[in-house]
C-alpha cells in the first residue's frame, strides 16, 4: 500500500548492462526507490521479498520469458507492470498486455515517456487499492463523467448510443493506458466476441466524429497501431 | 552413373534433336544425291554435326559424329544400303568425317563452357558491385550520425561550452539517435517484406483511423506543414493488413514533407474509385521529373540533392507493402499547381461484415 507521503519503489527485472546503468541514474534522480535483478526468477523472488510498488521488466531475460515473468507476477500481486522491451512485434505488445502487463515501452523510448507512464501506472493502483476510483475524465476540451453518465465538448453534452459510452467508460477507467483490442471486446461486448476487432474499429470512429475536433487528427482517443487504443 | 530425374528429359530431348538434325541432313543428302559429290555428301552431313555442336551439349554432338559417319557409309558409300565398304579409301573419309565432328564438337562445347562461366563471372560481379554499393551508403549513413552523436557526446564530456552550445549537442544527439533508429526501422522493414514468407496480417480497418494514426506517428516531422484530409464517406470498413498500410502512409507523408518548403501544405485524400481504395498525398513541393517517377520507388534511389537525409528505403517499402496486397503504387504531378501527388490504391474485394445491432436510446 502507497502512503502518499512514501516514496514509491520500483523493481527493475533488466539484464542489459547500459540499459540498467542509464534506467537507475534515470529512476534515482526522480527519486523512486530502486532495486535491480537482472533474471526472471530473481526478479519474482524480489517482488515477493520486497512487494513493490511498480514492476518494469525487460521482456528478452537470460532464463525465463517475460511473457511468463508477466503471468507468474499477475498470480498473486496486483502491482502494476510496464513492459519495456527492444522486441517491437505487436504480438509481443498484445501478449504481454493480455497476460496482466500495465503497459509497454518499446526500445528506445524517451525517459520522459518512461516516467509518465510510471506515474499513470502508480497512480491507477492507488485508486484501485483506495477503491476512490475517478469517475471523472478531463483533458483539453473533453470531459467524461462515469456517475452522471455524460460526456462533453467544449461544455456542450454529446449523445452517446450505449455501445459507444461503454466503449468510452472502459477507456475512461484506465485512461492513459493502452487497453488492447481483445480488452475492450471482452468488456463490452463479451468473451464471445474477442476477434471481432472491427466492432472496437467501427466504434472508435463513431466517438471520434462525435468527441474529436478532427477524427482524422484525434487528440484523445488515440490508436496503438496494432495494439489497442489508449485515452490521452 | 546416377542420372537426376529433372535432367534426364532435357538430355533426351538433346539426343532426340541431334538424331533429327542427322536424319534431315541426310534426307537433303539422298535428295540431291545425284547432284553431289561424295566430298560434298560428307560436307553436307558434317554441317548438320556442327548445327547440332552449337545447339547441344557435347554428348549430343559426339553422337550426332556417329551418326553422321554411319549415315554416310549407309545411304552414300556402296555399295548402298549396307555398312560394307567396298572401296578402302571411303575410311579415310570416315576417319576425316569423325575427326572433323569430333574437333568441332568439343570446340564448341568448350567454348560455351567459357562462355557461361563469363557470363556467371559477369553476374556475380555485378551483384557484388550492388552490394558493395549498399554497404558503403549504409555505412556512410550510419557513420555520419553517429560521428555527430559521439563527437557531441565528447563535447559534452569536455565540459567546455555555453549553455546554448550544450542545448545543441544534446538536441544532436536525440535527433541522429531518432534518425539511426529510422533508418534501422526500414532497413529491418524491407528485408521482411523482401522476404518470400512474408505473411499479411489483414483485418478490418476504418481508413480514417490509419490515417489519424500515421498522421500521430509522423508527429515533429509534419510541424512545418499544414496537413489537410478528405475521405470520402463512402469509405467504409476495408480490409488490408492495418499496421502495414500505416507505414506506406507514414512513408508517402514523409516524403512529402520532407521535399516540399515550409508552410506549404499536404494534403491527404481517400477515395472509392473502380473497387479500388484509392490513397493520394499531394504535396507542394517541385514534384518528380517525368524520367525520375519509376526510379524513386526503387530501393536505395535517392532524388538529386536537397540536402535531405533519407535511407532511401521509405517509397520502396510502400511500393512492397501495396505490392504485397496486390495494389499498385504511382507519382503524378499535380494539375491544379505545381507539386507531386504520391498515391497507391489496394483491391476491395470482399464485402464489409456485419455489425452488431444497437437500439439507439
Amino acid at each position: 500500500m502507497i502512503g502518499e507521503e512514501q516514496t514509491p519503489s520500483v523493481l527493475l527485472i533488466e539484464d542489459d548492462h547500459q540499459m540498467l546503468r542509464f534506467l537507475k541514474a534515470l529512476l534515482r534522480s526522480s527519486e523512486y526507490r530502486l532495486r535491480c535483478e537482472a533474471t526472471g526468477e530473481a526478479g519474482i523472488a524480489a517482488a515477493a521479498a520486497m512487494r513493490p510498488d511498480i514492476v518494469l521488466l525487460d521482456l528478452g531475460l537470460p532464463d525465463i520469458d517475460g511473457h511468463l515473468v508477466v503471468e507468474r507476477l499477475r498470480a498473486w500481486s496486483l502491482a502494476p507492470v510496464i513492459v519495456i522491451s527492444a522486441r517491437e512485434g505487436d504480438d509481443d505488445k498484445v501478449g504481454a498486455l493480455d497476460r496482466g502487463a500495465d503497459d509497454y515501452l518499446t526500445k528506445p523510448f524517451s525517459s520522459t515517456e518512461l516516467l509518465a507512464r510510471v506515474r499513470v501506472a502508480l497512480r491507477h493502483a492507488r485508486q484501485r487499492a483506495t477503491g476512490a476510483q475517478s469517475p471523472v475524465f478531463e483533458s483539453g476540451d473533453l470531459r467524461v463523467d462515469l456517475a452522471r453518465h455524460e460526456a462533453l465538448r467544449a461544455g456542450v453534452k454529446i449523445q452517446l448510443t450505449p455501445v459507444e459510452f461503454r466503449v468510452l467508460a472502459a477507456l475512461v477507467r484506465e485512461a492513459g493506458r493502452v487497453l488492447t483490442h481483445r480488452q475492450i471486446l471482452r468488456e463490452v461486448w463479451g468473451p464471445g466476441s474477442v476477434e471481432q476487432t472491427h466492432y472496437v474499429r467501427v466504434y472508435m470512429g463513431h466517438l471520434r466524429r462525435k468527441l474529436e475536433r478532427d477524427p482524422a487528427r484525434p487528440q484523445h482517443l488515440l490508436t496503438e497501431p496494432g495494439v489497442g487504443y489508449r485515452l490521452q | 552413373v546416377r542420372v537426376f530425374g529433372s535432367l534426364r528429359p532435357l538430355r533426351a530431348r538433346s539426343y532426340a534433336t541431334a538424331f533429327v538434325i542427322v536424319a534431315l541432313f541426310t534426307a537433303a543428302g539422298i535428295g540431291a544425291k545425284t547432284l553431289l559429290a561424295d566430298a560434298d555428301l560428307s560436307m553436307l552431313l558434317l554441317l548438320g554435326v556442327v548445327i547440332v555442336a552449337y545447339r547441344e551439349p557435347l554428348g549430343p554432338a559426339l553422337v550426332a559424329t556417329a551418326l553422321s559417319v554411319g549415315a554416310f557409309n549407309f545411304f552414300f558409300v556402296p555399295p548402298f544400303h549396307t555398312l560394307h565398304v567396298s572401296d578402302t579409301r571411303y575410311l579415310v573419309t570416315f576417319a576425316a568425317m569423325a575427326g572433323m565432328g569430333v574437333t568441332v564438337s568439343s570446340l564448341t562445347s568448350r567454348l560455351r563452357d567459357r562462355e557461361r562461366a563469363a557470363h556467371a563471372a559477369n553476374l556475380r560481379a555485378k551483384a557484388e558491385q550492388i552490394r558493395n554499393g549498399i554497404l558503403s551508403s549504409v555505412s556512410h549513413d550510419l557513420r555520419t550520425p553517429l560521428g555527430s552523436i559521439i563527437g557531441a557526446a565528447t563535447a559534452l564530456r569536455g565540459g567546455a561550452i555555453d549553455a546554448d552550445a550544450r542545448d545543441e549537442m544534446i538536441d544532436t544527439i536525440l535527433e541522429e539517435g531518432n534518425h539511426l533508429l529510422g533508418l534501422l526501422d526500414n532497413l529491418l522493414r524491407m528485408m521482411r517484406l523482401s522476404g518470400e514468407e512474408h505473411v499479411l496480417n489483414e483485418d478490418w480497418h476504418v481508413p480514417e483511423e490509419i490515417v489519424g494514426s500515421a498522421l500521430g506517428r509522423l508527429g515533429e516531422a509534419l510541424a512545418h506543414h499544414e496537413v489537410r484530409t478528405s475521405i470520402d464517406p463512402r469509405v467504409g470498413l476495408a480490409q488490408f493488413d492495418g499496421v502495414l498500410i500505416e507505414l506506406a502512409l507514414v512513408n508517402l507523408v514523409d516524403n512529402a514533407a520532407k521535399f516540399s518548403p515550409r508552410a506549404t501544405s499536404i494534403e491527404i485524400t481517400i477515395a472509392c474509385r473502380d473497387a479500388e481504395l484509392v490513397w493520394e498525398v499531394a504535396d507542394e513541393g517541385p514534384g518528380v521529373p517525368m524520367d525520375e517517377r519509376e526510379k524513386v520507388f526503387q530501393k536505395f534511389y535517392r532524388g538529386a540533392g536537397r540536402g535531405e537525409r533519407g535511407s532511401g528505403l521509405g517509397l520502396a517499402i510502400a511500393k512492397a507493402i501495396v505490392e504485397a496486397h496486390g495494389g499498385r503504387v504511382w507519382v503524378d504531378a499535380r494539375h491544379d499547381r505545381t507539386g507531386a501527388v504520391f498515391g497507391f490504391a489496394v483491391p476491395l474485394e470482399a464485402s464489409a461484415p456485419e455489425m452488431p445491432g444497437e437500439r439507439v436510446s
